[in-house]
């Protein structure tokens, strides 16, 4: 059973190893990690906010980079996932794969554990970036601060949002096929689409209420949400009457909830589909 | 020899309108070079599809190596080159052949000798989107190659290659044969397939309009030209004769028609001098595939 994860896992490690968008996406990802933060460092803080003061340390750090990760992985992760699908049927080697001998379960199979050998090591990006800037700024130091009150379920939270990032650009790739429409489509549905759908359709067509939060998008985004100011959001909006602020614990059951449903659905597309 | 391959029931595939294969039936012993003709859209490269698993048949059903294996399984005992050479552009002959290797679990150690075999060891290390067409196509044949398959699918494989290409892959489709491999190729190539093929089947619009060894086809008869200074008399003595067919003029005093196979021609010559006419001449050839093929599919 290992023995044939590791061999499907080496199939796409054959695949992409040398593909430079690939490469380009990972360094960018790694790079712009280590360093979007450092723009914080250049601005001037302004009279009675504080927050640029403990932004490095231990634990405001993991909430800070978090927020850096969504957006890089909303973009890095998110083409790789699509790209990882589209360039196999771009090029027919999908079909190639399986008359060679590759069932299409194995190939869906070996895309999967692919991201989530990449939703790891993106992780791992995290994780180390986090420490880095912690040690370097923080003061005290225990094992209680590091994580703080959220507790390490945070590095939790980063794996399922690169995951959920990664599974939303595959399913796109296996249902658009085409790359350059498939990271079209996925753009403009993470960034207008589902908020047309959200606030327009379910909300005001359909008349539904909270559960217009429970959208893949929208819980990738409150996965690792902005680190300021969401409590004071979320009181202004349960006074309003709708509560559309997602907890992200709550947003992580839903980011998973999804990766299985898009998963399932590629599974689905699959084995339907003609090659 | 007697054993099936590939047993094919009812299979067919529809695409909207288009009726691309309708019940196509077909038993493949083993060591058939089988070749599949057909004019373009007849539904060749979708029965492929069909039996290499990345198109699915509306209905019916196929079975490879007397249902021992199926999917995935058989499809590792079996060699294909599809339509165009699919491989990673970014990657070289090496690399494209390392994941194939892979994919069958054999060695890949063996990979130069195959690609020493289509004449692409010197060009190993280039990447693929920068092979000229004909050095694609022989990738691919080497990709079919790979893992010494029991049975070989080559659909049109001296697409884009030069005349030595056509020949070196003759040579190989030729060699592969010898070792009692199972090959099914489609080609618009007649005189290729006639000169490699054991086993011929013609498609049109999906139908299989025949399909038997080669020498069935082409050798159920004769095609005739006969002349002398009286050719309507000649065509009255000949229209006598029942196992003569398609008799009929050319206009320009030619008497053509066809005899069968094992029909002596020499009496034909005889039956004309009894009746007083002297043949100026009297020819008779095995009618070549691609007329046959012409015949069969207007």
């Amino acid at each position: 059973m290992v023995g044939r994860l590791v061999w499907l896992l080496k199939l796409e490690w054959l695949k992409f190893k040398n593909l430079r968008v690939f490469r380009a996406l990972a360094i960018a990802y790694t790079l712009l990690l280590m360093a979007g933060l450092l723009v914080f460092k250049a601005m001037p803080e302004l009279p009675g906010e504080t927050f640029l003061q403990d932004l490095f340390a231990f634990p405001v750090i993991w909430k800070w980079l978090g927020y850096g990760g969504n957006w890089l992985s909303f973009f890095c992760l998110g083409f790789m996932g699509i790209l990882s699908v589209t360039t196999e049927f771009t090029n027919r080697t999908a079909r190639q794969n399986l008359i060679t001998g590759l069932s299409r379960d194995d190939f869906l199979k070996s895309k999967v554990l692919f991201l989530l050998a990449v939703a790891m090591a993106a992780t791992v990006v995290y994780v180390l970036v986090g420490f880095a800037y912690g040690l370097l700024h923080s003061k005290l130091l225990s094992a209680a601060l590091i994580f703080g009150s959220a507790g390490p379920w945070v590095i939790g939270r980063y794996f399922l949002m690169c995951l959920g990032y990664l599974t939303l650009g595959l399913s796109a790739g296996f249902l658009f096929r085409k790359s350059g429409l498939t990271i079209f489509a996925y753009i403009i549905y993470v960034s207008f689409g589902e908020l047309f759908i959200r606030w327009v359709i379910h909300l005001k067509v359909l008349g539904g209420g909270r559960s217009m939060v429970y959208y893949p998008a929208n819980a990738l985004g409150y996965i690792m949400p902005v680190p300021i100011g969401m409590d004071e959001l979320a009181v202004m909006t349960r006074e309003s009457g709708i509560d559309f602020i997602m907890r992200p614990t709550e947003a992580a059951v839903t980011v998973i909830v999804y990766t299985v449903l898009m998963i399932g659905g590629s599974w689905l597309l699959v084995r339907k589909r003609d090659f | 020899m007697n054993e099936i391959v590939l047993e094919i029931d009812s299979l067919s595939k529809r695409y909207g309108q288009i009726q691309a294969v309708e019940n196509l039936s077909l038993n493949i012993s083993r060591g058939t070079v089988c070749g599949i003709l057909g004019p373009n859209g007849s539904g060749k490269t979708t029965s492929l599809s069909m039996l290499l698993g990345i198109v699915r048949p509306d209905s019916g059903s196929y079975s490879w190596f007397g249902g021992r294996m199926n999917g995935a399984k058989a499809r590792k005992r079996i060699g294909a080159l599809l339509e165009t050479p699919n491989f990673y552009p970014w990657m070289n002959a090496e690399e494209n052949l390392r994941i194939l290797s892979h994919i069958k679990g054999v060695n890949p150690s063996l990979q130069d000798e195959l690609l020493d075999i289509v004449g692409l060891a010197d060009r190993k290390h280039s990447p693929f989107n920068t092979y000229s067409l004909g050095m694609k196509q022989r990738l691919a044949l080497a990709g079919a190659l790979v893992g010494d398959p029991d049975v070989l699918i080559l659909d049109e494989p001296a697409n884009g290659l030069d005349p030595q290409g056509i020949s070196e892959v003759r040579s190989v489709v030729r060699q592969i044969a010898a070792l009692g491999k199972t090959i099914i190729m489609a080609s618009h190539i007649l005189d290729e397939v006639e000169k490699v093929c054991t086993h011929v089947a013609i498609l049109k619009k999906g139908v299989l309009l025949a399909y038997g060894s080669t020498g069935s086809i082409l050798d159920n008869c004769l095609e005739c030209e006969a002349s002398c200074d009286d050719p309507d008399r000649l065509f009255a003595v000949f229209s006598e004769l029942s196992f003569i067919k398609n008799l009929r003029q050319n206009g320009q005093g030619v008497v053509l028609f066809e005899i069968p196979v094992g029909q002596d021609p020499a009496s034909l010559n005889q039956l004309a001098f009894s009746k007083g006419l002297i043949l100026r001449q009297l020819h008779c050839k095995r009618r070549s595939l691609e007329a046959e093929f012409l015949k069969i599919t207007n």
